[in-house]
């Protein structure tokens, strides 16, 4: 009579470990997903603390170097008059466009990308229109912080979907 | 008894139509203090939007002072505008790098938003300001917010025209040769108007009333952003008001084409025609221009006074003959300008040459002698001094009279115009533009220059036109002298040191030409030759080009048609003239100074915001200008007493006092009278 054949154990803590870091990993991305949401609620709304989610001298918005306009200064209190007026007038600028938080719909993670710095893309669609707002939530020891906002408009819908599923596949 | 039911009839009708006249009066009251009174709440509420973001910007405070760190700042003078530009015109590759890689897509999509960007940063950074770190944080802040709210404002630019997609920058680069299947989107800002959405919501709100289309909305937004800030905001606000009140119903064809749909022959209003002009041109006019062209004008009253007689300038008494003159002084009252005077001895140098040339024998065709002086006053006093017609106007010149006499008297009478041009302030020339710019320069007359041109069968009406009518004459007259000059004997001198024959040719070298009109050996001709064959022509073409460009420069053209503040606008219709006045008073705005205290050893350096309401520190010191006025004059047209539209024959006027502060509350009426 053969002993019926159960895994290793060391298979077993493999797999065991395997699910861990998934489901680790899988919360990593949610919780980015979190963040990336509520940085980008803060700054609508004009609040300061938004502050401390963004690491101010890798920024970079809509193509803009924020980070390079940001570390011309050398100064605290330079640096802290930057980070407040920013605020107050991507409030402003939001607002007088007639932006709605509600309008970003959809978000997800979009792609995670190890190099140069360990960053989680998150996606928001913008309701009933062909355009995507990427926020890219960077780690860097130990912290994660909002580093990129990006917005693209998608010119062909079903290519960009293709694209999408395949780039969640690699995820 | 018939009778007197009639008449009692007609008194009663009377009464009805002047009460209902009276009733429009009062409307047209009412209609002229809403338009002040909305126009003043509008730059109030501009004024204090921008106190409130250089307010914010500061920090919350009126005043940010620091012991270091601000030395730096005064690096940086840069114009909000240029700044922007530069700032968010650069693109990177979409999606940070893979979908180039994957796709090569490279466009960048500008997109713009006029009123965030306007409102939250283009006029709140200025000059200094925006070297520091709270301007470049604003001015990031507000262009992306901007960009990301309009994204997300779930409309589109044709529906609203706040978020519009301005340009595509770039083509498809990709190496496959695929559609791109995303672009990125950029900030980008073609527009930084203070206000601009509240403006063009209600230019768009009025232009709708006019018959206009949001392209002609957008595009004298785009017009007027180029002026100045506060020449900005002041014609904003004169539009504002005077949209409220001009119901001008008259419509002409689109000529300039207005609303950029190509189409030149559809009717439009001629207010919304007026608009477009000023809008055009108000950004190029500013105080330099204005002096400018009284230094043109200057220029040519003291060349034409100088030829004439008033022995000054680049050719003193060039036109002068010993038997009259034009006065040339203008501290004489402008009546006794066109009084002629008695000649000089020795005359002119023309003049002299050609009655030299007379006196040997030769017939010019375009000089006589005289006509004399006591001649030619009789005879010019019997010369219409308004317009005639027919016999009135047959008055036959004094004998003597030619071509070159006509020539002085036509500058004369340019001479005349400019004088009584430069007497107006720049103000008032600037107001009444378009009832003098054809004295100046009349596009049609530059057919002047065609050589088939006959100045006897089509007299010049302008003074470019006058100009150019001497510069023929003294071409032709050039020209007729050079004809006869290879006829003309060589010189011999006798014993006297006299010529024997005159005119007659030098003979000294092949590269000297000269000769004698007479038998004195002063050699006329090339002193004549020098003024008519290239002097003359040659000043007298600048003094032209000064003209026209004085007229096509813009400041003298349509453009300030109305004057720029105040401003005048004026229409005919079946009920008669009319005219609505705007002015808006000289307000301050809104603005961040750099200020040092203490010495070199301790000391702060502060950021100060002045202007920032209307009461601030007393800075308009006790005059209150804080106000917009608002006039309006129905002429009553020729019909009888009872049914005219005016039966006040006066104007209304209305002016409203604002006040503006950092908060919304202080945006308010003060009051209005």
């Amino acid at each position: 009579m053969k002993t019926p054949r159960h895994g290793s154990p060391a298979a077993l803590c493999g797999a065991c470990l395997l699910a861990f870091v998934l489901l680790v990993s899988g919360c990593g991305a949610r919780q980015d997903v979190a963040l990336a949401r509520r940085v980008l609620v803060l700054l609508v709304e004009g609040r300061y603390s938004a502050r401390h989610l963004i690491d101010w001298e890798k920024f970079t918005a809509l193509q803009q170097p924020v980070g390079e306009q940001y570390s011309a200064f050398a100064g605290e209190g330079d640096r802290l008059n930057f980070q407040r007026s920013f605020i107050d007038t991507f409030r402003s600028g939001f607002k007088t466009e007639g932006g709605d938080i509600k309008n970003f719909v959809h978000w997800r993670v979009l792609e995670v990308v190890e190099e140069p710095l360990r960053v989680t893309r998150v996606a928001a669609d913008i309701k009933d229109r062909p355009l995507m707002l990427i926020l890219d939530i960077g780690h860097e020891k130990g912290k994660r912080r909002l580093v990129r906002i990006e917005a693209v408009k998608i010119t062909d819908e079903e290519a960009f979907r293709e694209y999408e599923k395949g780039a969640r596949r690699a995820f | 008894m018939a009778t007197l039911l009639i008449l009692l009839m007609v008194i009663g009708l009377s009464f009805v139509l002047f009460t209902a006249n009276i009733g429009n009066v009062s409307v047209q009251s009412t209609a002229i203090a809403n338009a002040a009174d909305a126009a003043a709440l509008q730059l109030s509420s501009n004024l204090s939007t921008k106190s409130r973001q250089l307010f914010e910007g500061l920090g919350n405070t009126v005043k940010d002072c620091t012991e270091t760190g601000f030395a730096a700042m005064g690096f940086a003078i840069i114009g909000a505008i240029a700044l922007l530009v530069v700032s968010f015109g650069s693109a990177a590759p979409a999606i940070g790098g893979w979908f180039t890689t994957a796709l090569g897509g490279s466009q960048m999509l500008a997109m713009t938003a006029v009123g965030a960007i306007g409102g939250a940063a283009g006029g709140a950074i200025g000059g200094e300001y925006a070297g520091t770190g709270a301007g470049r944080g604003a001015l990031m802040g507000a262009g992306i917010g901007a960009a990301i709210g309009g994204m997300a404002a779930g409309i589109t630019g044709a529906e609203t025209g706040k978020f519009t997609e301005i340009a595509l920058v770039g083509e498809n680069a990709s190496a496959m040769g695929a559609a791109s299947i995303s672009v990125p989107i950029t900030a980008g800002l073609s527009q930084i108007v203070v206000g601009g959405l509240g403006v063009a919501s209600t230019a768009y709100n009025e232009a709708e009333r006019m018959r206009a289309i949001d392209d002609y909305i957008n595009e004298i937004m785009k017009m007027l952003s180029k002026a100045s800030e506060k020449d900005s905001m002041t014609q904003m606000t004169i539009m504002r008001a005077m949209s409220g009140v001009v119901d001008d119903p008259n419509m002409s064809p689109d000529v300039n084409d207005t609303n950029y749909n190509r189409d030149t022959t559809e009717l439009v209003s001629d207010y919304q025609a007026w608009w477009w002009q000023r809008a055009k041109n108000i950004p190029k006019v500013d105080s330099n221009s204005i002096a400018n062209a009284l230094l043109g004008l200057d220029g040519l009253l003291a060349f034409i006074g100088g030829i004439l007689g008033g022995g000054y300038g680049w050719a003193p008494d060039l036109l002068v003959s010993k038997e009259y003159m034009w006065p040339t002084d203008l501290s004489l009252p402008a009546a006794q300008l066109d009084i002629l005077l008695p000649g000089k001895d020795p005359e002119g140098l023309l003049a002299h040459s050609f009655r030299a040339l007379e006196g040997s024998g030769v017939d010019l065709s375009f000089w006589e002698p005289g006509p004399q002086y006591d001649v030619y006053t009789a005879a010019y006093a019997h010369v219409p001094s308004t317009a005639c017609t027919g016999a009135a106007c047959d008055v036959p010149p004094p004998p003597g009279y030619d071509r070159f006499d006509m020539a002085v008297a036509s500058l004369h009478e340019a001479y005349i115009w400019v004088s009584a041009l430069r007497q107006q302030s720049p103000s008032a020339l600037a107001a009444t533009w378009d009832h003098w710019i054809n004295l100046v320069y009349d596009p049609a007359e530059d057919a002047l220059d065609d050589p088939a041109y006959n100045p006897y069968t089509d007299p010049p009406s302008s003074i470019y036109g006058i100009l150019t009518l001497v510069i023929y004459e003294m071409n032709s007259w050039m020209a007729e002298i050079d004809a006869l000059y290879p006829t003309w004997p060589p010189c011999q001198m006798n014993a006297y040191g006299e010529f024997v024959t005159a005119p007659c040719r030098t003979t000294f070298s092949s590269w000297w030409q000269d000769a004698s009109f007479d038998t004195v050996p002063d050699y006329e001709y090339s002193q004549v030759k020098s003024w008519l064959g290239t002097w003359g022509p040659m000043l007298l073409d600048f003094m032209r080009s000064v003209l026209k460009g004085m007229a096509n420069y813009g400041y003298l053209g349509n453009e300030i048609r109305g004057g720029k503040n105040p401003a005048t606008y004026e229409w005919n219709d079946a009920r008669g003239r009319h005219r609505v006045r705007v002015k808006v008073g000289n307000f301050r705005i809104p603005n961040i100074v750099k200020r040092e205290y203490g010495n070199w050893w301790k000391g702060k350096t502060c950021l100060e915001l002045e202007s920032y309401s209307d009461n601030w520190e007393f800075t308009n010191l006790g005059k209150d200008e804080n106000y917009v006025e608002v006039s309006r004059y129905d002429q009553p047209s020729g019909q009888a007493a009872i049914g005219r539209w005016n039966p006040l024959n006066r104007s209304i006027t209305k002016r409203a006092y604002y006040s503006y502060g950092l908060t919304w509350d202080d945006v308010h009426l003060r009051h209005r009278h």
